[in-house]
């Protein structure tokens, strides 16, 4: 369990090449030291919420959590909902990272308070330097008071 | 038509004499008029000069009331001074002892009933001794009683003015004040007599003005100390105040007329003065001050009036005798001539009476031998003849025919007996419409003519019967006679005329009544054809593949075919004049309709409305409707005409197209996400081999690698213009009027710079467009690209964008002078992912044209192309004016 403290960026991504690809664009841009990878949204609330098998986990909010729209079990909208509804988890940026450019999906999480949107390319270069700035980006913005 | 003979006019017997009466008339209103001047200007001036002695004496009693309380008022003071100068009063008074000296006073009062009080006060004014006694004011300066001030101006004996009394019983009272004299004759005291007014003007209630009379005695401020109105002891009011007493100017003795104002009476008002600015106003009722003038001038206008009235009479009555006499004269001299006058109008009267009889005659006979026959017995006793004849000619035939003939005894009529025409003398002359006389013994001998001269005609005339311009007959008549008198031939000529016109009027109503019957027979099998057009018409209107209805001005249906009814499931007796479109339209439906029909009352035109009705068992029948008004001259609205087509299958059908809609939808999400994941796996895994292992690959191995890249790369392409094209299906059609230049312009400006030569651009007029401006944009984004790709291998190459508006649409183009395209296969162009060009020419996934064409169809337009071969291309599309939205 000790490998969870001081998670700076929480990864949310069913699929195991996009994740791959998402930290090695996140190592290039010299953000991965405390990356930690969940495959489906209920691991995710399990770890942002410190339940299941997270219970144990320091109570330290990561820095940033990049979201994957659809996701098994719990889909990245129902995510971020509670994510955004809990007094404790509000302040943590999320960036919806997804394939699909729908209107539909980038208005309701907007109207859910997501902070950014990545939209993943098929090209490598431009999604690993996507993803990466916006990792650079947050995590600079969040430089929390403590 | 005269039916009356007419009563004879009286001639007016005087009318001659107009003139000279006249000039009696006026003589004799001069004489009367100059005697009611005259009488009315003795009675003005006797009015004056009675009115005059009456104010006189009016004034006079005035004058001597006012004499008689100067009187009073001086002997007031009299008894005054008489106290005042005692000796030993004023030796009293001068050495203070007030006391001593009011005992003096003590039984005066009895002497004088009119005194209320006495009291002596000293030069200041301040009472120091009273009788009767009243303690409380004993010590009170009264200096500003008028009393004081009057009698304190010169030291003289002074009336005061009316004033109120200070001690019980606070009545209004006048007091005389005289100055006490010292032994230096230096004043010094004043004795003060306090008077009852009730008392002291008793004497006035004697004074008698006449009837309805008022006396007031003033002050010098005109207050009121005496009224003789106002009973004893009653509170007077204060003539100040009165309207009446202000009218008169203080001091001069006066008389005059005056109008109450609220009750508008005639008054006589009057004031005399008397002494120390005291006055008596008199005041008389006018018609008790006047009463003997108004009796005296009503006796003399009575007087006037039977003068008048007397002369009136004389006069009249010497004119009525006069009169008499000049009317018997004239009489005499006009009684002959109307005598004859009566016996014309008599006669006149008898012709008018038998020319309406014939006038009857022809109106309410219908045919022209009716006519004739109940014209000439009467014609023949107005005509006095033994025998006249109707006759009709029969100009072709060179003959006569009897219509009517009457004679002594005999009457007939109706048609049988025919002569030659020569028997009615010269033709033509008759066709001139001159009379033709004819001497039976002079005729050819013949039948008739023995006939003729058996019934006693020797001569006879025919008079020609002429209407319209065409002679028809003649009327004749004879006897023995060898002359016709005027009037006679006047009054024949008059009734052949009234006879021609009937006759041709007869014959013309016969060929009406023929026509009319023809006409009606026509009508009769017009009518019956028409009928069966009707059946057939009804036929066709109820047994249509479509429904039609019409909805009358009260929304209820007025009619509807059987087709419609069987659609719904109705009878046409429930549905006409009981239902309406209200009653069938689902709830939904409903709302629809009601807009609608507001606006089609007043457009009058509805198109392709989508409407669900329910049918009699409660089902949902969906309906398409057309509709337009019919209309009165005046533009209001009478009911609509409307076609019904049964939309359940279109419905089915749209329905279906949304349930594939929904499907292509979910489908293109999942291609979205799930096709571009493994893409994107391909496509950075193979860059990390690139990355992490170039070194072991060999050249081949790399450029495998990038060949992989390159071919995901495009693939994601692919997908993403799916997508787009698919989504063009989907999202709602905006519609605003576009500047369709500005939009080219704006697309021109985002375009990416092409690889090859920069294009010419030639931009001709757009006309602007109704529209989704997004999806247009994406239009002109697709073609414009498409022109700049194809046309970059040009050197020069050129890019023309133009449009006209052509009827309800406006037609766009975009030409290019690039690689064009074979004509054979210009039908697969906008097909999705159909390319007519390799590759490796130029790029592109095939799906751009297919978004035009769908963006195009959308807005309910159309897309075509023309091109050549290494000649260029041009892609055309057309949007409809209204817009996407158009249908009414």
């Amino acid at each position: 369990m000790e490998k969870f403290e001081n998670v700076d960026i929480l990864l949310v991504e069913d699929n195991p090449a996009d994740a791959e690809l998402a930290m090695r664009a996140l190592r290039k841009g010299k953000l991965a030291n405390h990356v930690t990878w969940v495959k489906d949204g209920e691991e995710a609330l399990e770890f942002v919420f410190r339940n299941g098998a997270y219970a144990g986990r320091p109570e330290q909010n990561p820095k940033l959590i990049l979201l994957d729209l659809k996701l098994p079990k719990v889909d990245g909208i129902e995510v971020l909902r509670r994510i955004k509804a809990d007094e404790r988890t509000r302040v943590i940026p999320v960036v919806m990272v997804t394939s699909s450019a729908e209107g539909r999906d980038i208005t309701e999480t907007y109207k859910l308070g997501v902070n950014s949107y990545i939209v993943k390319p098929v090209e490598f270069e431009q999604f690993s330097e996507t993803v990466a700035e916006a990792g650079f980006y947050w995590m600079l913005m969040n430089k929390a008071p403590e | 038509m005269a039916s009356e003979p007419v009563a004879p006019h009286a001639a007016d017997p005087v009318a001659p004499a107009g003139g000279r009466r006249v000039w009696l008339a006026a003589i004799l209103a001069l004489a009367v008029l100059g005697i009611v001047g005259l009488s009315w200007h003795r009675y003005v001036t006797l009015e004056r000069e009675l009115t005059e002695t009456a104010l006189a004496r009016h004034a006079a009693v005035g004058s001597l009331t006012a004499s008689t309380l100067a009187v009073k008022l001086e002997r007031l003071l009299d008894v005054g001074v008489a106290l005042a100068t005692r000796v030993r009063f004023q030796q009293l008074v001068a050495a203070g002892r007030w006391s001593e000296a009011g005992q003096i006073l003590q039984r005066v009062p009895e002497d004088f009933d009119f005194l209320d009080r006495l009291f002596l006060a000293d030069v200041r004014g301040t009472l120091l001794a009273d009788v009767p006694p009243v303690p409380e004011v004993r010590g009170k300066n009264f200096a500003h009683r008028d009393w004081f001030k009057g009698v304190s101006r010169s030291w003289r004996p002074y009336v005061s003015q009316l004033y109120r009394r200070s001690a019980a019983p606070r009545r209004d009272v006048i007091a005389a004040a005289v100055p006490i004299r010292g032994p230096g004759d230096g004043v010094t005291g004043i004795l003060v007599l306090q008077v009852k007014l009730e008392t002291f003007f008793d004497w006035a209630r004697r004074i008698d003005l006449g009837a309805a009379s008022r006396v007031l005695i003033v002050d010098a401020a005109w207050r009121t100390a005496f009224d003789s109105q106002s009973p004893a002891g009653a509170q007077r009011e204060d003539g100040a105040a009165d309207p009446l007493v202000r009218r008169l100017a203080p001091g001069a003795l006066q008389a005059q007329v005056v109008r109450d104002a609220p009750s508008g009476r005639e008054l006589v008002l009057g004031f005399a003065p008397a002494a120390h600015g005291w006055g008596v106003v008199t005041l008389q009722d006018g018609a008790s001050a006047f009463a003997a003038r108004d009796a005296l001038l009503r006796q003399m206008l009575l007087d006037g009036a039977m003068i008048v009235l007397f002369a009136i009479a004389a006069i009249v009555l010497a004119t009525t005798v006069v009169m008499q006499r000049r009317r018997e004269e004239v009489n005499r001299a006009h009684r002959a001539e109307l005598e004859r006058a009566q016996e014309a109008l008599a006669r006149q009267a008898e012709r008018l009476q038998i020319m309406h009889e014939i006038d009857r005659a022809i109106i309410a006979a219908a045919a022209p031998q009716a006519i004739a026959g109940a014209v000439i017995r009467p014609l023949r006793e107005l005509l006095g003849v033994p025998r006249a004849i109707v006759n009709l000619f029969d100009l072709a035939a060179g003959e006569v025919e009897w219509l009517a003939a009457a004679g002594r005894r005999r009457t007939r009529s109706g048609p049988g007996v025919r002569y030659s025409i020569r028997l009615m003398g010269d033709v033509e002359a008759l066709k001139r419409g001159e009379p033709q006389v004819i001497d039976t013994q002079s005729l050819p001998p013949g039948p008739e003519v023995v006939a003729l001269l058996a019934s006693g005609v020797k001569v006879y005339m025919a008079v020609p019967m002429i209407a319209g311009g065409e002679l028809i007959g003649a009327l004749s008549f004879g006897g023995e006679q060898e002359s016709f008198p005027k009037e006679q031939v006047l009054i024949a000529q008059e009734v052949a005329t009234q006879l021609a016109i009937a006759i041709a009027q007869a014959r013309l109503l016969e060929r009406v009544k023929r026509n009319a019957e023809e006409l009606e027979i026509r009508v009769r099998e017009r009518t019956s054809a028409l009928e069966a057009l009707n059946r057939e018409l009804d036929d066709l209107y109820d047994n249509a593949p479509c429904g039609y209805h019409s909805v009358g001005e009260n929304g209820l249906f007025v009619r509807m075919n059987q087709t419609e009814l069987n659609w719904l499931g109705y009878t046409r007796d429930e549905v006409i004049g009981k239902m309406g479109p209200a009653d069938l339209h689902t709830p939904a439906s409903l709302e629809i309709f009601k807009r609608r029909f507001k606006v089609f009352r007043e457009t009058g035109v509805a198109k392709d409305v989508e409407y669900e009705f329910r049918r009699k068992d409660g089902s949902v029948l969906p309906v398409v409707l057309n509709a337009t008004a019919v209309r009165d001259r005046d533009g209001n609205f009478l009911m609509s005409r409307s076609t019904i087509f049964d939309n359940t299958d279109r419905k089915r059908a749209a329905e279906q197209l949304e349930a594939a809609n929904k499907e292509l939808e979910s489908f293109s999400y999942s291609v979205s996400h799930d096709l571009r994941s493994p893409l994107r796996a391909i496509d950075g895994f193979s860059r990390i081999v690139l990355e992490d292992y170039a070194a072991r690959l060999d050249a081949e191995g790399r450029r495998l690698l990038g060949v992989i890249r390159d071919n995901s790369r495009k693939m994601g392409e692919l997908i993403d213009d799916l997508l787009e094209y698919s989504r063009l299906g989907r999202k709602p059609l905006a519609s605003a009027e576009i500047d369709m230049k500005r939009l080219v312009e704006e697309v021109l400006g985002e375009l990416p710079a092409s690889s090859g030569s920069s294009p010419r651009l030639e931009l001709g007029a757009l006309p602007p467009a109704r529209g989704d401006a997004t999806l247009l944009k994406q239009a002109w984004t697709n073609l414009l690209a498409n022109a700049v790709k194809f046309s970059s291998k040009r050197e020069q190459p050129v890019i023309a964008v133009s449009g006209h508006e052509n009827g309800a649409q406006c037609v766009y183009c975009v030409k290019d002078n690039g690689a064009g395209f074979d004509m054979r296969y210009r039908e697969k162009l906008f097909n999705v992912f159909q390319r007519l060009h390799r590759e490796d020419e130029f790029e592109g996934t095939g799906v751009g044209l297919a978004i035009v064409q769908r963006v195009i169809a959308r807005h309910g337009g159309r897309v075509w192309a023309e091109g050549k071969v290494d000649a260029g291309a041009g892609f055309y599309f057309s949007l409809p004016k209204e817009g996407p939205d158009g249908k009414i």
